[in-house]
């Protein structure tokens, strides 16, 4: 069967070696107010690097253990230290979590703080003794990445197999009694069969699904036939939408990820259930924290690691990089006039700051601009333009690198642009 | 910036639009929601619309995002200016009392980041 992506590029090594965690970052003299009143309530925290998928979308190119993963007691002692900073819960991933022998140990020192334990998993090497080893820990919960149907998913994970292997991980976590999620990236290769994909998850028996765009991060950075242009939200956001509707009928609660957005006619289906009643601006560096396998802190697990690791915790006391290192500061920071481009002065600019910031950093180089964004392709439609991406400047090839890449401003197509209004329920051009 | 919601094209609007930007029609003030004094600051509560599932008495006002924020500390999020304790948080009002209502009963916490969290059965104890 023809490999839906094509080949591998080759320019770049697989699964790279990260380099040694950078130390003895600086921190500020001063605590601000702001700084003691933020507390990180949700970690997500990369326990190994070491992997046994092979993703074509990696955003951290995983494959290899970093080469300064923390010491069991090293994890017990960070624990201990996320449940003294008030975090309520901790998402475990990698890498593949369960490839750190001490994997289990960890868990159960979350849940005896009382803090609830997740876990994110591919799900190709999570057998059955592994899920039982998993519930005796207390763990609560597994998402499993599923990528779309069978070729697919076999295609963007890399490995022929996994996607049986995902589902059989399913079939493990429901004999002992662990309940499964499933996140799944809409990309150009599978947006087309996103809605028969949740439906087989479905029938699966998870209880929630997390979906987001394919970011270009890493590995998926090198692939330019996976990411979606930026109109293409046009298309992907009211699918999204309307698979909310049919997870609200099943029971099955969708999750839109942060970079699934923003503010565009169908915010208030997929987030008018928050407390908010819509996406607020990144929480990075707020509620959320970021943790590397090395040690290495960051506001939020996705960020790439050259910008926006602030310390490291065999240096500084997690509380200290927490209030005190510029790159868990920056949200804290954002303003208005962090913003550039479209999003300085959109209409949602207070409340949004230009949604995620991974997405637009690791596309853009830098964040405060997002391209996709549901309002303002819809906003561009309304002028007869669309946005898509080109790519400048090639990744170097390290765990959680990016390249560069610009928006491109084009008109729509004569051909495409009254269906593209039509479905966009907006008024067709004079 | 408090935004409400436009009746017509459910798309969302600053409070204070005489009419929505996008379509003309009738925008909808956010409601007030107050989380229970003492009630942890997880995010079930904060991202969440399990509120009305605990029985909350909505004796104090939190943001949604973030810690309660003094009125002088400059520091600002949405929803979170100004006076906490008479801050309303925005959200969409329930326009359909009866779908809303069922929509954020079923809905629950929301991931603000990550696996969405196990659901209310899998032996949490931290919330």
């Amino acid at each position: 069967m023809t490999n839906p992506l094509g080949p591998r590029p080759k320019s770049l090594p697989i699964a790279p070696k990260a380099a040694p965690a950078k130390r003895s970052l600086p921190l500020a003299d001063e605590v601000r107010d702001v700084d003691r009143q933020w507390r990180p309530i949700y970690a997500v925290w990369e326990i190994t690097l070491a992997c046994d998928l092979a993703c074509r979308h990696c955003g951290s190119r995983a494959g290899k253990a970093r080469p300064d993963e923390l010491t069991t007691e090293q994890c017990f002692d960070l624990v201990d230290q996320m449940k003294d900073l008030g975090v309520k819960e901790i998402t475990l991933i990698g890498g593949e979590a369960y490839l750190r022998d001490d994997w289990t140990d960890i868990v159960r020192r979350i849940r005896s703080l009382g803090m609830i334990c997740t876990m994110t998993s591919g799900g190709r090497g999570l057998d059955l003794e592994r899920c039982k080893a998993a519930k005796e820990a207390g763990l609560q919960s597994v998402s499993i990445s599923i990528d779309g149907l069978e070729a697919n998913h076999d295609a963007q994970r890399g490995v022929d197999g996994s996607f049986r292997a995902a589902l059989q991980a399913m079939d493990h976590l429901r004999a002992v009694g662990i309940p499964f999620s499933a996140n799944t990236q809409v990309n150009k290769i599978n947006m087309h069969e996103i809605p028969a994909t949740f439906d087989l998850l479905c029938e699966k028996g998870i209880h929630a699904w997390q979906v987001q765009l394919t970011t270009a991060m890493g590995r998926a950075g090198d692939e330019t036939g996976l990411l979606l242009e930026p109109y293409q939200v046009l298309d992907a956001i009211p699918m999204i939408a309307a698979l909310k509707e049919v997870g609200d009928a099943r029971k099955v609660r969708l999750w839109p990820g942060n970079n699934v957005g923003y503010f565009g006619p169908y915010e208030h289906t997929l987030r008018g259930g928050w407390a908010g009643g819509h996406r607020g601006s990144c929480s990075a560096g707020r509620r959320t924290l970021g943790i590397e396998a090395d040690g290495s802190i960051k506001g939020c697990p996705s960020l790439p690691t050259k910008d926006y690791v602030g310390g490291n915790i065999r240096d500084n006391s997690l509380k200290d990089i927490w209030e005190r290192s510029a790159p868990l500061r920056f949200t804290r920071n954002q303003s208005l006039d962090t913003l550039h481009g479209f999003c300085r002065t959109c209409y949602y600019a207070e409340e949004c700051k230009a949604g995620c910031n991974w997405t637009s950093h690791v596309l853009l180089g830098k964040a405060g601009d997002q391209p996709y964004c549901h309002h303002r392709a819809s906003e561009l439609l309304r002028e007869g333009v669309r946005e898509r991406i080109q790519k400048k400047t090639p990744a170097p090839g390290e765990p959680f690198d990016y390249a560069i890449f610009e928006v491109i401003r084009e008109p729509w197509p004569e051909g495409e642009i009254a269906a593209a209004r039509a479905k966009a329920m907006l008024d067709p051009l004079p | 910036m408090s935004l409400g919601i436009c009746l017509d094209c459910r798309r969302h609007a600053r409070a204070s639009e005489a009419a929505c930007p996008f379509c003309g029609g009738t925008v909808q003030p956010p409601v007030v929601r107050r989380v229970a004094a003492g009630t942890a600051l997880t995010r079930a509560v904060l991202l969440g619309a399990t509120l009305s599932a605990a029985g909350c008495d909505f004796t104090s006002a939190q943001p949604v995002y973030g810690a309660p924020i003094p009125a002088d500390s400059g520091a600002s999020d949405s929803g979170a200016d100004g006076d906490v304790s008479a801050q309303p948080l925005y959200g969409a009002p329930v326009l359909d009392a009866g779908a809303d209502a069922a929509m954020m009963e079923e809905t629950g916490p929301m991931a603000d980041y990550g696996a969405p969290p196990p659901p209310p059965d899998a032996g949490s104890d931290a919330r």
